[in-house]
């Protein structure tokens, strides 16, 4: 025979562990969203599908299905045109986020995602964007590519130092440190391209580089490219301080024996 | 007998049945467990062992899982890859490497990144000195390697297991018997008259002998280091972003810009020492693989067999005499012909893991699959794989073995970059061109002189081909990164990353558009010491 004593006790045990469940659920982060996984893992398709079907705003519907556009494959003119409608409808009509970011896309769109690339539109996006949501991220990131538009014209007019000086301007609007970065980083390196003055790119590359943000490599490179541009402007202190630093820091960098034949040379 | 045919059936019926029963059986053991499968192309000496001692580590320590290891030859690797991953049948790992190409093409639709990974411990190193250490920096190059990180989509996504160096293996015995010496030669000039005494051997003894023997796949290994160290000299001068590096760029649009070409003086030395080397080989080389050039030295054909680490178990398991090794001595500052024009010493080159596993976007466990791969570059995992391959360890504090110790880099020299080299130029297309016209180098009618001519008529055909796929490569790239970098902001807000292609990365494009197609008057100037 059964005790209905231990029968009552499985019983409340059973109860208490299906509740004990359900808390555990509730206190579980949220699962992440299906649609926008999908597309981190650029599986537009399966994003497509949980963009349709999920219980979601209408404005992220639409904006994530436009962006999912932009990555199914194989990518059509058609469907980044449709994308494009829908990012200029949101831009100017979308709330919160939406808005700025679609406009962001409107740039992009112009600047890499059509056949032949606009970037006198992409340009315009940007510079709208700018000014009408200058705090928000995608404001702050379509900095970073207007300075690319400008360091890097199309057309033949202006001059590389012109190009840079017109670049240089934006870090006037560049609110965060990422921006602020990534400005100085390309300017420096378009001093560098256009064979300029090297030492115009130092106050550059101390500036990207008292930010922090760098990432192992980039700073690697950065510290020996301060030293470097510091020997040529006779600054000695400062290459001998960037020289170790960079030795302290990157002690399985390839570039170790040049770097302490530079030191001893100094 | 009636009876037999019905009793054929009955045991045929209960045997079908019986093997039915275990099939299944099997399949459920099987089918319990979750399978991971891991593909690579690396046939030499003991590799395979290695890989699979590893996995069956693994799956002693993880009873619910099965390793499933596919060897694939490299002749027709990357076509199994692309018909897999395109029919979504790919393995959850594939071993894959920048080199071949389409990188930028490939990772974005296929691989994922692991960088949010490499910053976290690697659970597999507790109770080691690596415990706590960042993933990433267990690796003796940081992960920083052409595979394991990608420069243009600023993303880690390969963990490597081994590193290389290049050497010249020898037959020590043939060299007693050509020489009456065991120690190989130190110096260029002491190459120059060992090859002259091979020739001289050959001909009094009356046997098929050469200094080294070559392939076009040796060849390939040999130019690296030729025409990286011969133009150490010149390199600085390339070098115009002042980080004592050559970058891609710096190499490419150099060349498009036309500050350089193979009659620049170090670089046309670099191909006078090439064609020494190959007049050195065997004739015909040029037309062999590298089996060929192997089968010769085993052989005792050729004197030494130009490889790269990778090849030296295999050489130890089928040489039937002694082998030895040493550095390619090129020409250095006391060379009385190239001296002036040299740097030295030169390094190995970087410290650069290589055997990248990409872990596949598709994979069906990719948390199994990449908890894999964390035991693989674990000190343990990396310890099981390189006692039995003979490979040089990727992870730090995991010991060569005494055999393969002797292969450990040599990092004290000049070094102008890892991620580049002048025989590749512009990429896959150039470095193909050079493979097939190096013919013009070697044997009575080759010279310097007429490779030069045929890289002056037609590489830049080849380079601009490099360069527009880059460009239509870059602008797949920038855009798959916009719609990912969109969909992790929209994951996690307050990121402080911006949802974009690094904007230094992008520049690169616009510089190589620049340089292609340059807009009149403001297109950039060539600095003056093109040769």
């Amino acid at each position: 025979m059964r005790d209905p004593g231990r029968r009552l006790a499985r019983g409340a045990a059973m109860v208490a562990g299906v509740l004990l469940g359900v808390a555990a659920l509730r206190a579980a982060p949220a699962a992440p969203d299906p649609a926008w996984t999908a597309l981190a893992r650029l599986r537009a398709d399966d994003a497509l599908r949980e963009f349709a079907r999920g219980n979601r705003p209408e404005e992220e519907r639409d904006f994530g299905t436009a962006v999912a556009l932009l990555a199914r494959q194989p990518i059509a003119p058609e469907q980044v045109a449709a994308a494009r409608t829908v990012f200029a409808r949101l831009a100017d009509h979308g709330s919160g986020e939406v808005a700025p970011a679609s406009r962001y896309f409107l740039g992009r769109i112009a600047q890499h995602h059509l056949e032949v690339a606009d970037p006198a539109e992409a340009a315009r996006q940007y510079r709208r964007l700018i000014a009408e949501h200058p705090d928000s991220i995608w404001a702050q990131t379509a900095l970073t590519r207007l300075a690319l538009l400008e360091l890097y014209p199309a057309t033949a007019a202006g001059s590389p130092a012109a190009a840079v000086a017109a670049a240089e301007a934006l870090l006037d609007h560049a609110k965060l440190p990422a921006a602020r970065s990534e400005i100085h980083l390309v300017v420096a390196d378009a001093i560098f391209f256009y064979r300029l003055p090297a030492a115009q790119a130092l106050p550059h590359l101390l500036a990207a580089e008292k930010i922090g943000l760098l990432d192992a490599p980039t700073r690697a490179d950065t510290l020996i490219q301060i030293a470097e541009v510091s020997v040529l402007a006779g600054d000695r202190a400062r290459a001998r301080r960037y020289y170790e630093a960079y030795l302290a820091d990157f002690p399985l960098d390839q570039r170790r024996f040049m770097v302490r034949q530079k030191l001893a040379g100094l | 007998m009636k009876l037999a045919p019905i009793g054929l059936a009955v045991l045929g019926v209960a045997l079908a049945a019986a093997a039915t029963l275990g099939w299944r059986h099997g399949r459920r053991a099987a089918d319990d467990r979750v399978t991971i499968r891991l593909s690579h192309w690396q046939l030499e000496g003991t590799v395979r062992e290695g890989l699979q001692a590893v996995a069956r580590r693994y799956e002693e320590l993880h009873p619910r899982v099965k390793v499933e290891i596919l060897v694939v030859p490299d002749t027709i690797y990357r076509q199994w890859m692309r018909t897999q991953l395109v029919g979504g049948t790919a393995p959850d790992l594939i071993e894959y490497t920048m080199w071949w190409g389409r990188i930028e093409e490939l990772a974005p639709r296929y691989f994922t990144p692991i960088t949010r990974y490499v910053t976290e411990p690697n659970p597999y190193n507790r109770g080691t000195p690596l415990a706590g250490v960042p993933w990433r920096d267990t690796f003796l190059d940081g992960m920083n390697g052409v595979d394991g990180y990608n420069t243009l989509m600023r993303d880690y996504y390969a963990p490597t297991i081994a590193m290389f160096t290049m050497r010249l293996f020898y037959n020590r015995t043939l060299l007693r018997e050509i020489t009456g010496r065991d120690e190989p030669p130190q110096t260029w000039r002491e190459f120059l008259a060992l090859a002259d005494q091979v020739r001289a051997f050959a001909r009094r003894e009356h046997r098929v002998v050469s200094t080294i023997g070559n392939s076009w796949d040796n060849a390939r290994w040999l130019a690296e280091p030729v025409t990286h160290g011969m133009g150490s000299h010149f390199s600085p001068q390339l070098d115009h972003d002042h980080t004592l590096s050559l970058s891609y760029w710096e190499v490419a649009l150099g060349w498009q810009r036309g500050e350089w070409s193979f009659r620049t003086p170090e670089l046309a030395n670099g191909l006078a020492v090439f064609r020494e080397l190959g007049n050195a080989s065997q004739p015909g080389f040029v037309q062999m693989k590298r089996d060929v050039a192997m089968l010769d030295f085993l052989r005792g054909h050729a004197l030494i067999l130009c490889a790269g680490s990778w090849d030296a178990s295999s050489l130890r398991r089928e040489a039937p005499f002694e082998v030895g090794a040493f550095r390619l001595p090129l020409p250095g500052a006391e060379d009385p012909v190239y001296g002036p024009q040299t740097l030295g010493p030169l390094s190995d080159g970087s410290v650069q893991t290589s055997t990248p596993f990409y872990l596949n976007k598709a994979s069906a466990h990719p948390d199994v699959a990449l908890d894999f791969l964390r035991f693989l570059t674990s000190v343990e995992g990396n310890q099981i794989f390189v006692n039995i391959s003979q490979w040089l360890p990727a992870i730090r504090g995991v010991k060569p073995t005494d055999f393969s110790r002797r292969f450990m880099p040599f990092y004290d020299g000049y070094n102008w970059g890892a991620a580049t080299s002048y025989f590749s130029g512009t990429g896959t297309e150039m470095n193909m061109f050079f493979l097939q016209e190096m013919h013009r180098l070697f044997g009575p009618a080759g010279s310097v002189a007429a490779f030069q001519d045929e890289f002056d008529r037609r590489g830049r055909e080849y380079s601009n081909r490099d360069l527009r796929a880059h460009l239509r490569d870059s602008r797949v790239a920038f855009n798959s990164d916009d719609v990912s970098a969109t969909a992790r902001l929209w994951i996690t807000p307050g990121s402080d990353r911006l949802p974009a292609t690094p904007a230094l990365l992008e520049a690169k494009y616009y510089q190589t558009a620049r340089v292609m197609d340059p807009p009149g008057a403001s297109a950039p100037t060539s600095p003056p010491q093109s040769p």
